[in-house]
Parts: C-alpha cells; sequence; structure tokens
C-alpha cells in the first residue's frame, strides 16, 4: 500500500513538469503513468499516442485530488508572496495544505484572497433563499378557484329534506 | 483638489534594447464583470502597472478565456482622444479567427453582447535589470469599462482570411478609457507573472498556457 501510494505521489510531483515540457515524457514516466492509473482505477489500457497519458494524468489527478485535499483555494490571478520568503510564493496552482496554513497564521489579511478556506462555506455555493412574500389581503392558500363539477356535484348531494328545514327555522326567527 | 498632480517629474532616456513590434497570436478575455476590482492592485508608484488582477468567485466560474490567431494575424492599437476639457484613450485590438464552426459563431454572438477586458502579449520584452525583466509583455485592455465588439466581417471569397472572420474590438463611441493599457506584471518577475496568468485561465485553453487541452 504504501509502494502504491509513493508512486502515485511520484506521478503527481512529476504531472506538471509531464504536461508542459515535451523533453519529460521519458518512457519511464509513461511506464510510471500506465502503472498508477491501473492501481487507482484497474484500467489496463494499451497506449498507443502521447495525449492518451496526459489524459490518464489529469485522471489520475482527479482521482487523487493531490492539490488541494483540505479544499484552500485562491482567487483566480492571486499570486501570494512573501517578503523575505521567495519560496513560499504560489499561485492556486501550486498551492498546498501547509501553505496556505502558512499564509493565513502569518499574514491572516490575506484570507481575503482566498476562495475557500476549509472552515468558511464556499462563497459561490451559498444558497441565498429569497424572503417569501405573502400578500397580507389574499394569501395564496386562501384563493379557491371555484370547480363547476365539484358545486354540482355538491348540489346533488345536498339531502333535500334538511336543508328546506334550515329555511323554515331561520324564517320563523325572523318573523319573532 | 490634488495639487501637484499631472506634472512631469522624470526623464525618458534613450532606450537601447532593439523594440520588437507585434504581439503574440494568444489573447485572453475575461468577462468584463468578472474582475474583482477590489482585490486588483497596482503598483503605488505607478497607477498604469497592475501588480495583480484577480477574478471573482462566481457560479458559473469566471476565467480567461483564449483567442488563438495565426501567424502574427492579432492587432493592438491604442490612440488618445481630445475630448472638450479632458484627454480620454481608445483602446483596440483587432483579431481573426480563421475557422467558422457553429461555435465559432456562437462565441462571436456572445461577444457582440458583452464588454470584456483583454490580455495581450507584446513580442516586446525589454530586459530590465533594475525593474526587472518582462514589464512590457503583458498588457491590459479595457480596465475602466471594457472593449466591446465594433465590427465583425467574413468575407466568404477573402484572399486574406479565406473564409474567416475579421472581428474589432473597442472602447465605445462615447465612452473611452482613463488611461492607456496597463502592464501587467505580477511578483517581480514575469515567470511569476506567467504563473499568475495561468491561474487566470480556462480550461479550454492549450497546456502550455496553463489550460488543459
Amino acid at each position: 500500500m504504501a509502494a502504491q501510494l509513493k508512486l502515485i505521489d511520484e506521478v503527481v510531483a512529476f504531472s506538471r513538469d509531464y504536461v508542459n515540457n515535451r523533453s519529460h515524457r521519458t518512457g519511464e514516466r509513461k511506464a510510471k503513468i500506465k502503472e498508477a492509473l491501473t492501481q487507482l482505477t484497474g484500467e489496463k489500457l494499451k497506449f498507443g499516442c502521447s495525449t492518451c497519458y496526459i489524459e490518464a494524468l489529469f485522471k489520475i489527478l482527479n482521482l487523487t485530488k493531490m492539490a488541494t485535499p483540505k479544499g484552500y483555494e485562491l482567487k483566480k490571478g492571486v499570486l501570494l508572496q512573501a517578503f523575505g520568503h521567495p519560496e513560499k510564493v504560489c499561485t492556486n496552482l501550486t498551492l498546498t495544505d501547509e501553505l496556505a496554513e502558512w499564509y493565513l497564521k502569518h499574514y491572516p489579511e490575506k484570507a481575503i484572497y482566498f476562495a475557500k478556506i476549509p472552515s468558511i462555506p464556499d462563497p459561490a455555493k451559498v444558497i441565498i433563499v429569497p424572503p417569501v412574500v405573502v400578500d397580507p389581503i389574499v394569501a395564496p392558500e386562501e384563493i379557491k378557484i371555484p370547480d363547476p363539477i365539484a358545486e354540482v356535484s355538491a348540489l346533488v348531494s345536498e339531502d333535500p329534506v334538511k336543508e328546506p328545514k334550515k329555511i323554515v327555522r331561520r324564517s320563523a326567527k325572523a318573523k319573532k | 483638489m490634488t495639487i501637484g498632480c499631472n506634472q512631469i517629474v522624470d526623464c525618458i532616456l534613450k532606450n537601447c534594447e532593439n523594440l520588437v513590434p507585434g504581439v503574440k497570436d494568444i489573447a485572453y478575455f475575461i468577462n468584463y464583470d468578472c474582475v474583482d476590482k477590489d482585490l486588483s492592485t497596482f503598483d503605488p508608484s505607478n497607477p498604469l502597472l497592475c501588480t495583480q488582477l484577480v477574478l471573482k468567485t462566481l457560479s458559473p466560474p469566471c476565467y480567461a478565456y483564449c483567442v488563438a490567431g495565426y501567424n502574427f494575424s492579432n492587432e493592438h492599437k491604442t490612440a488618445m482622444v481630445k475630448k472638450t476639457y479632458q484627454k480620454v484613450w481608445d483602446h483596440g485590438f483587432i483579431f481573426r479567427i480563421f475557422d467558422n464552426t457553429p461555435e465559432d459563431k456562437l462565441w462571436i454572438e456572445n461577444a457582440k453582447d458583452s464588454r470584456f477586458m483583454v490580455i495581450i502579449e507584446n513580442n516586446y520584452n525589454k530586459v530590465d535589470a533594475v525593474n526587472g525583466n518582462g514589464r512590457t509583455v503583458f498588457e491590459i485592455l479595457g480596465y475602466d469599462f471594457g472593449l466591446e465588439l465594433n465590427a465583425a466581417e467574413r468575407d466568404a471569397n477573402s484572399d486574406e482570411l479565406l473564409g474567416g472572420w475579421l472581428l474589432t474590438a473597442g472602447c465605445s463611441d462615447k465612452l473611452k478609457e482613463s488611461s492607456m493599457p496597463l502592464s501587467y506584471f505580477v511578483g517581480g518577475t514575469i515567470a511569476a507573472t506567467r504563473a499568475a496568468l495561468a491561474s487566470l485561465v480556462a480550461p479550454c485553453c492549450p497546456t502550455a498556457y496553463g489550460g488543459t487541452t
């Protein structure tokens, strides 16, 4: 298991160079990509083109999600740099958890440049529920559309004996 | 009122470097509303030097979209425009699409009704040991108002474009930019600038420019 993880880490580590520079696409690295993909997905593909290796590499990167496992993310275009620490310069593509935590610890004001901090919900995914406006005069639940069929059926089902009695009683009360 | 602004305070000495004309074939289009102006930064001593261009975190995500020309087919012009009291700047970007697919047509149709900033890459890269090499490479057009598509033309029998599209982007007729195109230089080095730019680009851009295709 440790050897597998080591191989995947190694593939992830050279992935950027592999994609960007043709000179870095050696046979040894291709074999490692092939092996890492097999370990991760169980796929055994016969690669015949150079782009297939790059596609496989992206598949590995997506599966491992190596860049920001905790979910730190910088806003696009941001380059973080700290005076006196040239090795800490990073963009979102090179950001690691350690770097993100280091910046947030030493330069908390730089939190504004983060699109995502694990403890804070993703602003892009916050769903704002619009307030439900209820008309004070006529609430939607109170609006009843008259159903002619229901009315007719109600009339048919009415007890023809009881209703006239009510009318008689009311009229008697009115006389009194 | 600020007293003492708009005065010449420096010299321009002879440039011993050879000027190289033209812009690169790849340009980056960013929807105007995507740029986070609150977080974008400028050199404190020179407001024409943008030291960080930050995009907003929105859904769907904001990107810098690539448009690739061919054999120096992109052109850029900037000119001062004299108004009644003030002087403003007209930014122009002419680019060509050597294709006519439904996707290209949709891109043009969408661009027609939008406003966008364009990042261009100049061929001229001045060697400057003091301030850092590469400050003349990238420029941002349309930072104030964004550019719009002012002309789109396709001549199916064109000898030059062979049926491709000729597109002209520029400022609005009335609203012009308050300053000339901004220089874009991040982190004091051209490598850092390219890294920052790579973090802006869309996945549909070529891998060499930070995309995945």
